[in-house]
């Protein structure tokens, strides 16, 4: 990279701001997703907005790509590096800005890890509700740009629901300043459309957004099920039935026999194929209603015991193993390929049976643990990358299950993104001029496509259009 | 395209072509000094033709429902025909399984409501005057409805839309799944885009389980202050009502009314948490009187549905503060105003009597207008679709 440009960015960040190439960039080479790896030219880590607009006012002039950064924990190499490109985290910008309690809302930096956000309003009585597994690490930057979702998004919505503004640090160096506290957008939802822009229309740096009440009662149902059917069938009849508790997740064997051999032991028994988390919360009368007709359909779907808390202490307890989840799984084997799809919810017992049903196909050991409620599966292939033939049977594992998947009106992706590893599949959902449309909306954000180049949208569509092959107005 | 082809009994004629002549109609605009034809396509491929006939000729159409909502939007600078999707009625597929429906853009927010509620859903947003709204011109003006404080604003309910974009060509994003962010979420841009970027003709929506029981209550009449007072007390309390409003009483005087929905235990649950809070209610009602109560609230403040001559968006915790400021400003230039205050969303909306609002109170430019001029010329080139709509330019 050209040392003047370099320079020029080491004297807006200074030294703690910049890392060149070299065993401290390493862990910069790739996120979550650690088949996809690429050495970034430089990383730069800004300490707050200003600091990021004047750097990638300076990349801008020098032409150079950049992809934003938060934690890395994405999980479809949303932020790996691009060939030649510059690596812009936020790492360092981390601040609580303002907490205003009596509206229900705070100001952060976008580097701000999840759940710092509910430790600064915790005392408050107020929490963030986007809770994704990875809240102990991943920015809140990274959850706008991937609409991130977690267990409790079954009824609070994903993070699209939950920002109320952005500051964006536009391709050019610009701001784009939408944090005004409107109801509705004035004019295009702006905010909407950036949200789950996968870093492509530039990089937020402070967000503003929504704080939620702790409920007045909380209760957590932990069944115990004899198969994974059952379990599933017991989510859609939750559904069916018209309930809302706030989260409904699925944990299967594997899963189960590697947190139990974990620290994350929960005390799930060992035998069974299924666990099902509920969680119900609201006013007391709500969370009896709904606890009832809840504890019902488990025992009518045959669980084998149904387990309930309202103490903090003990609900925790029921959580802890699928909070710990990914964690133990690092026992099964040395990686872990974390597919992400989502399916209608009258169809998960059949979908989640016959994705095991791939991976047994392939040889492969899948451990399932899921946003069941959502119809969120991620059905997780354990494995080790340095086995060549293993890696090629889980990446074609995972594609006969998101074909599957799409073909039975489900999509590609419910919270991790499309990033680098899905843009092929793309064509799955949609066609050539759905693409287009999405490149164009791109453009109009980043006319020079330096932003994360080479995600999200298959490369050859947005070639195509710029080449003039698929004429305007076609 | 001479002004000649653009004369509008030319274009009826070659839209006739296209749509059939039956489905040809005249269409007043502004007090009738402006009459466009309006063609009413039978489907999706229809429209797309009705588009690409735009595009191949130079003219510039209006995607509209059944014209309820056109006055929430500027007028459309250019014009030289409107495209009701009113004739795609469709239910597509409503899995109350899953709760989730598609439908086609042109089915009535009355019908759609009652398919759902048959099956044991609630469909927001609640809009005025069902029976004249369709699903798309809803969308399109991004209505959100008076159950707004219960669900959050109608945006967050869109899950796909397929629409006929500015290239002529039938696109789609999102789909009918609960959560999913596969690509980018273009319907979230569509929506309240007032027919200036596309023109919608299938919606997936998010629905919710129909309250088992309603109750509405109201305070009053109380003077104004205190009435937003109360409403503050209660948005304190751990309860979730459907709306929460200040009425206008007139005189300095006001009326706060609130709707309760859901299971019979936990809205009587919550009803006696308002009672103790706030006394016995000046009127009280139970079931289908209190949705047709909250229902008729809402109709009056909103004037059935006519959009306010301002709206100011405000943080919850200076809602007393905007509304002291603007009865000043409203009594300094002597308009004869009525206000609907939503102090749950910090809504304050205000619609005169006698004239418009004077434009040194109404609202600024948005920001971030130079990016959405880019986006209406990325996604509509050729202005194929009538701009000038969300602001003076796109
Ligand atoms: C163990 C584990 C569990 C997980 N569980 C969940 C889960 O339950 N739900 C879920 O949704 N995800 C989950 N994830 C995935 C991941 O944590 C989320 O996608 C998260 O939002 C990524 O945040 P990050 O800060 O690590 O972002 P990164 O991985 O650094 O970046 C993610 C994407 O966002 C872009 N980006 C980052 N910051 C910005 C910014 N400020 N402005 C613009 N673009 C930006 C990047 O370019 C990239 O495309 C999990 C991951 C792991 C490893």
């Amino acid at each position: 990279m050209d040392r003047r440009v370099v320079d020029a960015l080491r004297a807006i960040v200074g030294p703690r701001g910049l890392i060149e190439p070299g065993t401290r960039a390493l862990p910069y080479e790739s996120d979550g997703l650690a088949i996809y790896a690429q050495r970034p030219e430089l990383v730069l880590l800004p300490a707050d907005t200003a600091e990021t607009a004047a750097c990638m006012k300076i990349l801008h002039d020098a032409g150079v790509p950049i992809v934003p950064r938060g934690a890395g924990t994405g999980l479809a190499g949303g932020a790996t590096p691009v060939a030649g490109g510059v690596i812009v985290g936020t790492a360092r910008m981390r601040r609580v800005l303002e907490l205003d309690v009596e509206n229900r809302r705070a100001r952060v930096e976008a580097g701000l890890v999840n759940v710092d956000l509910t430790h600064a309003c915790k005392s408050h009585g107020l929490y963030y509700a986007p809770d994704p597994s990875s809240q102990q690490a991943c920015t809140l930057g990274g959850n706008v740009a991937n609409n991130s979702g977690g267990p409790h998004c079954f009824k609070h919505g994903n993070t699209s629901q939950h920002v109320l503004g952005l500051l964006i640090v536009q391709h050019d160096g610009t701001l784009l300043d939408l944090t005004a506290p409107r109801l509705d957008p004035l004019g295009y939802d702006l905010v909407g459309l950036f949200v789950g822009s996968e870093g492509m229309f530039g990089i937020a740096t402070e967000l503003v957004v929504r704080l939620v009440p702790e409920a007045p009662v909380v209760e957590t149902f932990l069944g115990i099920f004899a198969t994974l059917e059952a379990a599933c069938d017991s989510v859609s009849d939750i559904i069916a039935a018209r309930l809302e508790p706030s989260a409904l997740e699925i944990l299967d064997r594997l899963t189960i026999e590697a947190v139990e051999a974990s620290v994350f032991a929960a005390g799930y028994p060992r035998e069974a194929e299924a666990v099902l988390l509920v969680e119900v919360e609201g006013s007391e009368p709500e969370v009896a209603g709904c606890a009832r007709a809840v504890r019902a359909i488990l025992e009518q779907r045959g669980a084998l015991s149904v387990h309930s808390a309202r103490d903090a202490a003990a609900r925790k307890k029921l959580w802890a193993g699928r909070k710990g989840a990914f964690g133990a799984m690092g026992r099964v084997a040395p990686d872990l390929y974390v597919a992400d799809a989502v399916v209608p919810r009258t169809k998960l017992r059949e979908l989640v049976l016959r994705t095991v049903e791939i991976a047994r196909a392939h040889k492969l050991r899948l451990a399932t643990v899921f946003h069941a409620g959502d119809g969120n599966l991620h059905p997780n292939i354990c494995y080790d990358r340095r086995d060549k033939d293993e890696l090629a049977r889980v990446l074609a594992a995972g594609d006969e299950m998101l074909e599957l998947c799409v073909q039975a009106g489900g999509a590609l992706t419910g919270e991790h993104g499309v990033g680098l590893e899905k843009q092929q599949q793309m064509h799955y959902l949609f066609s050539d001029a759905d693409l287009r449309q999405m490149c164009r909306a791109r453009d109009a954000w980043d006319p020079a496509r330096r932003l994360n180049p080479g995600k999200l949208i298959p490369v050859r569509v947005c070639e195509e259009m710029r080449a003039g092959s698929v004429p305007e107005g076609a | 395209m001479t002004t000649a082809l653009r004369a509008p009994d030319l274009v009826a004629a070659a839209l006739e072509r296209v749509v059939g002549s039956a489905h040809v109609h005249p269409l007043e605009l502004e007090g009738g000094t402006r009459v466009v034809p309006l063609a009413c396509p039978a489907g999706a491929e229809e429209a797309q033709a009705c588009v690409q006939h735009a595009l191949e000729h130079g003219l510039t159409l209006l995607p509209v429902g059944m014209l309820s909502k056109l006055g929430w939007a500027r007028a459309p600078a250019r014009l030289d025909f409107a495209m009701s999707l009113r004739r795609l009625r469709r239910v597509l597929s409503y899995e109350p399984g899953d709760g989730t429906i598609r439908v086609e853009a042109g089915i009535s927010m009355a019908e759609l409501a009652h398919t759902v509620n048959e099956g044991g859903h609630w469909l927001t947003p609640d809009v005025p005057c069902p029976g004249g709204a369709t699903i798309g011109g809803v969308i399109g003006a991004g209505a959100s409805g008076f159950d707004r404080l219960r669900f959050g604003p109608l945006r967050h309910h869109v899950l796909g839309l397929r629409v006929v974009d500015g290239h002529g060509e039938l696109t789609k994003s999102g789909g009918q799944l609960v959560k999913n962010v596969t690509g980018y979420d273009l319907h979230r841009l569509y929506t309240g885009s007032h027919g200036t970027l596309c023109a919608i003709v299938e919606a997936s929506l998010r629905l919710f389980a129909r309250p088992e029981h309603w109750v509405a209550l109201s305070y009053g009449p109380l003077p104004e202050p205190r009435a937003l007072t109360a409403a503050r007390t209660l948005l304190a309390l751990p309860i979730r009502p459907y709306a929460l409003l200040v009425r206008d009483l007139g005189d300095g005087s006001a009326e706060l009314c609130m709707n309760l929905g859901g299971r019979e235990e936990a809205v009587q649950h919550e009803r006696a948490l308002v009672i103790a809070a706030l006394g016995t209610p000046a009127r009280s009602s139970e079931d289908a009187h209190a949705l047709a109560q909250a229902r008729a609230w809402r109709d009056e403040g909103q004037a059935e549905g006519r959009w306010p001559d301002l709206v100011l968006d405000c943080l919850p915790s200076r809602v007393e503060c905007e509304v002291s400021e603007l009865r000043r400003k409203l009594a300094e230039t002597r308009v004869d105003a009525r206000l609907t205050i939503l102090p749950g969303l910090a809504r304050i909306e205000c619609r005169s009597a006698n004239g418009r609002v004077p434009s040194s109170i109404s609202s600024a430019a948005p920001a971030g207008l130079d990016l959405m001029r880019r986006l209406k010329s990325a996604l509509d080139p050729r202005a194929v679709f009538a701009g000038g709509r969300v602001h003076a330019d796109p």
